[in-house]
């Protein structure tokens, strides 16, 4: 229990004290105080972790009670913490990463004079993620999830003058709170039912059910807080928009650790899913589809961020195909691959961007493997690895995700996801192509861009590490989370293993035909950004299938106008107290002759009354 | 044989004359001593019953409202006389601002 | 019981002079003489201290206060009555007052008390039965009437504060352009209006 406390608690003192005492700090001070408690924080993982391992096997679990909370109200509820395997993997990414990229803040924030009100958030979000992950029950989860939305619509909306970040942070905000509800309410059909929200209660009375219905909808309902928050249709559009905020934070946040609180959610409560097959599908179909339609909408994309936005979407799918189709171990392994190179994607575009002034557009790059080589062949790395090339990270996790699918039955789902590979690998490319390789397009820009600081590019370094060497961990990964995934009697200990060699040939053969379309279109014939995307079916893509629209038009417009009808009831509610007052008053202007002022006349009055007391006690006594 | 009722009764009268006083005069120096009858009035009530229930209190109540009545008539003709510096007249009702 | 009869009318006599004296000296030497009688009626109900404190302190220092006050502020004046400007206010005092005393008499009268058997305890009335109450249980009164009485004197003094000499000056030169406006202009309004009202000020 000591460490775990320490664990969490330490980012929530960051967050407080350089919230508190900003103004006395010196100016270096908030970043090398977060990015300290957060790697202590990292530390202290590894000793939890390295004390995991030396548990035996079958008992590789740390769970209790950190103090009774809801008591005395029927079935209790305790804040419980749980480190098992996957909380364990979790957290070390959440903290590894982390780390990184509150170092890189420090430089890329460098600048700006908010950066204190920044590290404080950023801290307080990895105390937020590393309460949802280490939580031992539903609620405190869900506590934790809620308050990780909090902290992604703080730091979407970090620079809230611009209004086009207060309201992406809004969208971001709204939509996951759907997905609170969500889950609210399935944890609530489970208290309900069996008395418990407590992972070791519910996997204890999961044990020895069949599939029903209620644990379909129950499946149902938690899987669409997942779906808000690992932005799978249709409550996936505030990712896109959440570009809006600091580089970083995309990394960090919707990137590498929140947007897979999703996953960790639906990994978790893997018993359930097994429990509840149409959803368990039903997960795997959403996943495979969010695949292809965020990588057809990537490749029309001309600001980078937005590129590698929608390739976190599609990512997200994958992850959750892997779910779905029960190869839980596969779908956590892509997990924490993903962590190293889209952080690292991340980064990197952040480095270019903190290069050019604030540049975005792709249109007004070009050529910068010159000017920054580090930041150039790390991000190599990693595209090499999104693209799943071996030998690099993402091609073993990509190869156990689709090989498992097809695996255990799903061919439909295995093409999708294999063409939605390929079409991964010439995005990326003509990313990568556009913003480092060619002539520059934009002379003045050229001109003044640098490598970013040391203290940016070796982060960036670090990761281009793990991203290139990741893979190797394959083993390792599987052999660390089998206890949890085979913990329970008939759970199927889902294996990462590559389907039939074929299926590979097919999946990289697609990636390397990619890669060369791409270098042909963007390097050869330098083709430009905004190519095939102003209309036809170019444009549809680019808008990302339209769904913004629809969306507006089916959920945000019917509430506004009631949100109007609501003020119109307000207003006339505020008119009628209004009245009231004026009613008084002018009682009381009605009364107020009764004030002569003459002495005597007081004095009559007084008689009055002493006399018609006496009458009283005359009649009565 | 003496009955305190009559007594009362004595002191109800007076008290009603004085408040006839009060509220007819407009000399405030009259509407004052007709108010210091009032609370003579009062005196004697208690006096009276101190004597039926053989009770001494009644006594150091009326003793009570003499020393009351002192400190009283001190600070109104004070008001009085300072009303009077001002207005160099003296009819009640003029010091009527307080209405409304 | 002749005694109490006797003192009861002149009581209400002198009272009823009090309120329909014209003058206000009048008025107070009528208010004394109410006073005095009341005090021998306190002599016959066994109340000897008050009687005296009653002559001594009433009689003797309110109302040759009042006295003062009167002959100090009425001195030489004119002490017509106004008429009365308030509607109804004299006849609604009078029913008011007639039926509050009707009723007070009705409930004097109502009970009749009963002379007790049982003797009068000793020092009943007289100055050691009094003040072993009021230096003994009734302490509390005692210091509060001291209280009353200091705070009563502290209040005079802030109402009237003693005035310097320019400043009494002033006050006397005031009262008298007061009086020959007053008097300036009573002679006018017998006369046609001339504007002459709006020169004098």
């Amino acid at each position: 229990m000591q460490g775990v406390a320490e664990i969490v608690l330490l980012p929530l003192f960051g967050a407080i004290t350089i919230g508190m005492f900003k103004g006395l700090m010196p100016k270096k001070l908030p970043g090398i105080w977060a990015s300290l408690l957060v790697g202590i924080s990292f530390l202290i993982s590894i000793a939890e972790a390295l004390k995991l391992s030396r548990l035996p096997v079958h008992h590789r679990l740390l769970t209790g009670v950190v103090f009774p909370w809801i008591t005395g109200f029927g079935p209790a509820i305790h804040w419980r913490y749980y480190l098992d395997p996957l909380s364990g993997l979790w957290l070390l990414v959440i903290t590894g990463v982390g780390m990184l990229i509150h170092v890189y803040s420090i430089g890329y924030m460098h600048d700006d004079p908010h950066k204190a009100r920044y590290f404080s958030y950023l801290n307080f979000f990895v105390f937020a993620m590393l309460l949802l992950v280490l939580a031992g029950n539903l609620l405190i989860l869900l506590i934790g999830w809620a308050l990780v939305g909090l902290a992604s619509y703080l730091l979407i909306g970090f620079w809230y003058q611009r209004p086009s970040a207060v309201r992406a942070a809004k969208k971001a905000f709204v939509m996951n709170t759907v997905g609170d509800v969500g889950i609210l309410l399935g944890l609530t059909l489970l208290y309900l039912h069996y008395h418990t929200v407590s992972y070791p209660g519910l996997f204890r009375i999961f044990d020895h059910q069949t599939p029903s219905a209620f644990f379909e909808w129950t499946a149902f309902l938690l899987y669409v807080g997942a779906m808000a928050k690992s932005a799978q249709f249709p409550l996936h559009m505030w990712l896109v928009d959440a570009m809006e905020g600091p580089t970083p934070v995309s990394a960090l946040i919707h990137a590498a650790t929140m947007v897979t609180a999703g996953v960790y959610l639906m990994a978790r409560l893997y018993p359930l899913l097994r429990l509840a097959p149409d959803v368990a599908y039903l997960v795997a179909a959403i996943g495979a589809f969010m695949t292809i339609f965020a990588a057809s909408s990537a490749i029309f994309q001309r600001d980078i961020k937005k590129v590698l936005a929608f390739s976190t979407v599609s990512q997200l799918g994958y992850m959750m195909l892997g779910v779905g189709v029960g190869a839980f171990s596969a779908g956590v392994f892509h997990f924490m691959m993903h962590a190293f190179f889209k952080a690292l994607l991340f980064l990197g575009a952040g480095s270019v961007i903190h290069a050019l002034s604030g540049e975005q557009d792709m249109n007004r790059m070009g050529g910068l493997w010159r000017k920054m080589p580090w930041t150039t062949w790390s991000f190599l790395a990693a595209t090499l690895a999104i693209s799943g090339i071996p030998p690099f990270s993402g091609y073993f996790s990509k190869e156990a995700v689709l090989g498992e699918t097809y695996n255990l039955g799903h061919p439909i789902l295995w093409v999708v996801g294999a063409v939605a590979a390929g079409l991964t690998s010439f995005y990326m490319f003509r990313l990568f192509f556009l913003t480092f390789f060619g002539k520059p397009r934009d002379a003045s820009l050229y001109e003044h861009a640098h490598e970013a600081p040391w203290i940016m590019t070796v982060p960036v370094v670090i990761l281009g590490v793990f991203a290139t060497f990741g893979g190797f961990l394959k083993d390792w990964v599987n052999q660390w989370l089998a206890p949890t995934f085979s913990l329970y009697q008939g759970a199927p200990h889902a294996a990462m293993e590559s389907g039939p060699i074929w299926t590979t040939i097919f999946t990289v053969g697609l990636a390397v035909v990619a890669f060369f379309i791409a270098y042909v279109l963007y390097i050869r014939k330098s083709t430009a950004t905004n190519a095939a995307s102003e209309s036809g079916p170019g444009r549809w893509m680019y808008r990302a299938w339209y769904m913004d629209t629809v969306w507006t038009y089916l959920a945000v417009v019917p509430f506004q106008k009631i949100g109007n009808a609501v003020m119109q009831a307000e207003t006339g509610i505020l008119a009628t107290v209004k009245g009231l007052g004026t009613v008084v008053w002018d009682w009381g202007e009605d009364l107020r002759p009764l004030e002569t002022g003459y002495v005597r006349r007081y004095a009559l009055s007084m008689m009055v009354g002493v006399g018609a007391l006496l009458v009283y006690y005359l009649i009565r006594v | 044989m003496i009955y305190i009722n009559w007594v009362v009764a004595l002191a109800a009268i007076l008290f009603t004359v004085g408040a006839i006083g009060v509220m007819f005069r407009r000399n405030p120096l009259i509407m004052f001593m007709a108010s210091e009858m009032m609370w003579n009035a009062a005196a004697l009530v208690f006096i009276a019953y101190a004597r039926e229930f053989h009770d001494m209190n009644g006594q150091v109540m009326a003793f009570l409202i003499m020393g009351t009545a002192a400190a009283e008539v001190g600070i109104g003709l004070a008001i009085i006389v300072s009303v009077y510096h001002k207005r160099h007249r003296l009819d009640i009702d003029e010091i009527s601002r307080m209405k409304g | 019981m002749v005694g109490i009869g006797i003192l009861a009318v002149l009581a209400i006599a002198a009272a009823i002079g009090v309120i329909t004296a014209r003058q206000p000296v009048h008025s107070a030497l009528y208010l004394v003489g109410n006073l005095l009688s009341l005090a021998l009626l306190y002599l016959d109900l066994q109340a000897e201290f008050l009687a005296v404190a009653q002559v001594i302190v009433y009689a003797g220092a309110i109302m040759v206060l009042f006295l003062f006050v009167v002959t100090l502020l009425t001195a030489g004046k004119e002490d017509r009555e106004p008429p009365e400007d308030l509607a109804g206010q004299r006849a609604w005092a009078g029913i008011v007052s007639i039926i509050v005393g009707i009723v007070l008499v009705a409930l004097a009268i109502k009970y009749p008390g009963a002379e007790l058997k049982v003797a009068l305890p000793a020092n009943f009335g007289n100055l050691q039965g009094i003040g072993r109450l009021l230096w003994g249980p009734d302490f509390i009164y005692l210091v509060g009437i001291a209280i009353m009485l200091l705070s009563a004197a502290l209040g005079v003094l802030v109402l009237n504060p003693p005035k310097r000499e320019r400043q009494i000056e002033r006050q006397l030169a005031a009262a008298a352009r007061a009086r020959e406006a007053a008097a300036g202009a009573a002679v006018p309004k017998a006369e046609s209006t001339n504007g002459k009202e709006g020169q004098g000020a």
